[in-house]
């Protein structure tokens, strides 16, 4: 069966959700049509918002696909993604290692901790790091996936909240 | 397409004052057409708050449904402020100028105005509040007293199903509410018993959402998003109220995507109609023998401006007022589930009579619950304004507070003074070559101790209901951010000194009304205006001329 990309993610990470297990399944699947920078954008975005207990990581749910789309319309960006990994990639085989995305999470965290702190305001890593975590976190949480575990039940609509006079999860 | 001629009356704008024109006047079996620049929304469609990404798309504006404005330079804050300053607790100071900086003048163009994207909080006027010059030496006297609106404010409630408290506090009722109030939700049930502690008076506020079905629709189901456009129609917006009645009868023609240019003046003191645009770019010249203008209180004068008309006191433009708005937002110790329930469901008018702050204060203020106005009811909210961080604390910190965010919300007197106006940009033009309306903002000495008090007794009111931590505050010290604008056609007995008369009728020009918040002589202590502007246009409809 053919999917759509976003349509696989959302598939699989329902049937992996609240699996930790489940979730690696999904990346490995996935980074097989990949290109290089959703490789290591997926992972990047992985680390920022990583999978747990109770929901994926953002690159579980494909944000890394939806900023690099949403990256087309603002100038510069895509190349902002392009130096950005790169940069983290750089700063990996100094390492001696491969790529960001073949580190693990603790070394992925290392990297990222270094982007976020560059002092200079108008950086490659720095601006990845701060474009990245703003419109990944816009993203995210537009999943609904996300959203086991922080206790927020289902859209506004078109249920609403009739339960609005009680402590949250109390039986009337 | 009825021909121009068929029509009895015009309306430019379709919002609270257009709107409500029409059902007055069509209610008299007039033939109204109504020109509405923006578009038609059609809330199950529109508004997509059963979308997993309904908190990215804010309201759904379309291309068209907001206007352009410019801003000259606001003015200094010192640092004597810095107290007043916005901020949150992730991006810190949301200004970090030294300039207040012109975020917007929140309005939509469509089919009900800005009422599509209105809270929906449904008020009258404190009686007190419309006698600020006589009073205070202040702003301008109504030309018409609270005795002789109560009537039409009555009416408006019929219409719209307002849901509204047993005990009308200073705004005396001659009948009950169409609709009882809404039961107060969790978050305001804190904000009561905190209130009450200080020795506040915290109610249920009166509000334009049903608590019943009524004529024909659904009541609200607490979704907590009237601002991003209500998909139940229960909300009262101007178009499934109203509008929705006034083309019920047959004798309203709406036309979207209409925008008038100019008002073309006759002779005799009559103007001879309206100089329009469409979509498609198509020019016109529609004749009326009966024109009202309700394009707000920013666009109204600049389209009399771009006309050269009604100016005749030197008052157009002149005596804006805006929001004069704080927010404060906590977390509590407790999970209130706070991105439930209807917005702004309850209020505390103790210090809303103009005379009620004290220490020379004029002006007054009042309290609600705000944490569905200040949007902090979604994850997203929550991960950019309160959470911030990445990573696995990151996720951690949003599971241990979501829902836990209080807020109280306060807006307050805005009091005209020479800086605060509207003129025509001298640079910058729309697509149609018209000047851009620019607005002039100054937040006098007034203000500035309005806003202090207000946010001093929002941070005590939260403190007393359980908040241990601020995580931001929000006011119009550092940004410009108004969505209740009034004053700039204000109405009057004297030609002088005033544009239009208690009907909002020129005083000028025999056959033209304004009729919008524009009319406003005095903005109130903070009561939401779209009820006082139906009320008026009601009273408008049927008595004036
Ligand atoms: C986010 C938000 C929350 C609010 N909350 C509340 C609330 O809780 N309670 C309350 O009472 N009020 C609230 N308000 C304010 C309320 O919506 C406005 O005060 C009210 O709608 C103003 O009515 P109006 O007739 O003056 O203008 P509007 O409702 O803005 O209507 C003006 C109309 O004129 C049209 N127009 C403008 N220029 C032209 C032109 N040249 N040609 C043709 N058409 C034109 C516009 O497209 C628009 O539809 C809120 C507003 C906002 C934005
Ligand atoms: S809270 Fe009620 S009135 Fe507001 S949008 Fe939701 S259903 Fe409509």
């Amino acid at each position: 069966m053919n999917f759509s990309r976003r349509h696989f993610v959302k598939q699989a990470s329902c049937a992996a959700a609240g699996s930790s297990a489940g979730l690696v399944a999904i990346g490995q699947t996935e980074r097989e049509d990949a290109t290089p920078l959703q490789i290591g954008l997926r992972a990047w975005m992985n680390t920022l918002l990583p999978p747990d207990d109770f929901s994926p990581g953002a690159g579980d749910l494909g944000v890394h696909f939806e900023i690099e789309q949403h990256a087309k319309s603002i100038h510069n960006y895509e190349l902002l993604l392009q130096r950005g990994m790169k940069w983290a990639d750089d700063q990996v085989k100094a390492m001696g290692k491969a790529d960001f995305a073949a580190l693990d999470d603790e070394d992925r965290v290392k990297i990222i901790e270094v982007a976020e702190a560059d002092e200079a305001e108008n950086s490659v890593p720095r601006q990845f790091f701060f474009h990245t975590l703003r419109d990944g976190v816009n993203f995210y949480y537009g999943h609904s996936e996300s959203w086991p575990g922080i206790g927020f039940p289902h859209p506004p609509q078109p249920i609403g909240f009739p339960d609005y006079a009680r402590a949250p999860d109390t039986a009337p | 397409m009825k021909s121009a001629e068929e029509f009895d009356a015009v309306i430019v704008g379709s919002g609270a004052g257009g709107g409500t024109m029409a059902f007055g006047l069509t209610r008299k079996k007039m033939r109204v057409l109504i020109l509405e620049a923006g578009p038609r929304f059609n809330p199950f469609e529109d508004y997509k708050l059963a979308e997993e990404t309904w908190e990215q798309q804010g309201f759904p504006h379309k291309p068209e449904s907001e206007g352009r404005q410019t801003f000259a330079e606001l003015q200094e804050i010192g640092p004597e402020l810095d107290d007043l300053q916005s901020w949150n607790a992730v991006a810190g100071r949301t200004n970090p100028t030294k300039r207040r900086s012109p975020h917007k003048y929140h309005h939509v163009r469509g089919v009900g105005g800005s009422t599509l994207a209105f809270t929906g909080e449904s008020h009258r006027l404190h009686p007190d509040a419309m006698q600020m010059k006589t009073r205070f030496g202040v702003a301008a006297d109504w030309p018409v007293d609270y005795k002789t609106l109560e009537p039409f404010y009555s009416e408006a409630e019929r219409i719209i199903g307002v849901a509204g408290p047993e005990n009308p506090g200073a705004r005396w009722r001659s009948e009950p509410y169409p609709l009882p109030a809404h039961a107060p939700g969790f978050p305001s049930q804190k904000l009561k018993a905190g209130a009450e502690q200080l020795g506040y008076q915290w109610d249920q506020n009166s509000r334009a959402a049903l608590s019943k079905p009524y004529h024909g629709r659904p009541n609200c189901n607490y979704c907590a998003n009237c601002n991003r456009g209500c998909p139940r129609t229960d909300k009262g917006s101007v178009d499934v109220t109203f509008l929705r009645k006034s083309e019920a009868t047959g004798l309203c023609t709406i036309r979207t995507g209409v925008t008038v240019l100019r008002i073309e003046a006759g002779e005799d003191d009559r103007v001879k109609g309206v100089h329009v645009i469409d979509e498609e770019g198509t020019s016109e010249f529609i004749p009326t023998r009966r024109l009202v203008v309700s394009c707000g209180a920013v666009e109204t004068p600049r389209l009399l401006f771009a006309s050269g008309i009604g100016n005749e006191s030197g008052q157009v433009g002149k005596n804006f007022m805006e929001t004069i708005a704080w927010t404060s937002s906590g977390l509590h110790t407790e999970n209130l589930g706070s991105y439930r329930g209807l917005p702004g469901d309850s209020i505390c008018w103790d210090f809303n009579a103009p005379d009620a702050i004290g220490d020379g204060v004029v002006g007054g203020v009042r309290f609600s619950t705000g944490v569905g106005e200040a949007a902090l009811n979604g994850p997203t909210a929550y991960a950019r304004r309160v959470v911030g961080g990445w990573g696995e604390s990151h996720k951690k910190r949003m599971r241990e507070v979501f829902g836990h965010v209080l807020s109280v919300g306060s807006i307050g007197e805005s009091l005209p003074n020479p800086g605060s106006f509207i003129d025509l940009d001298p640079e910058q033009k729309d697509a149609n070559g018209i000047p851009l309306a620019r607005i002039h903002s100054h937040l006098g000495e007034g203000e500035l101790k309005r806003l202090d008090f207000m946010a001093k007794t929002a941070r005590e009111i939260l403190k007393a209901s359980g908040v241990t931590e601020l995580v931001e505050e929000y006011g119009s010290l550092s940004h410009f951010s108004a969505t209740h604008v009034f004053g700039t056609c204000r109405m009057g007995e004297n030609p002088d000194d005033s544009v239009v008369d208690e009907f909002g009728r020129s005083h000028r020009w025999k056959n033209l009304q304004i009729m919008d918040a524009s009319v406003f002589p005095s903005s109130g202590g903070g009561e939401s205006p779209s009820l006082t502007i139906e009320a008026l246009a009601l009273r408008a409809a049927a008595g004036g001329g």
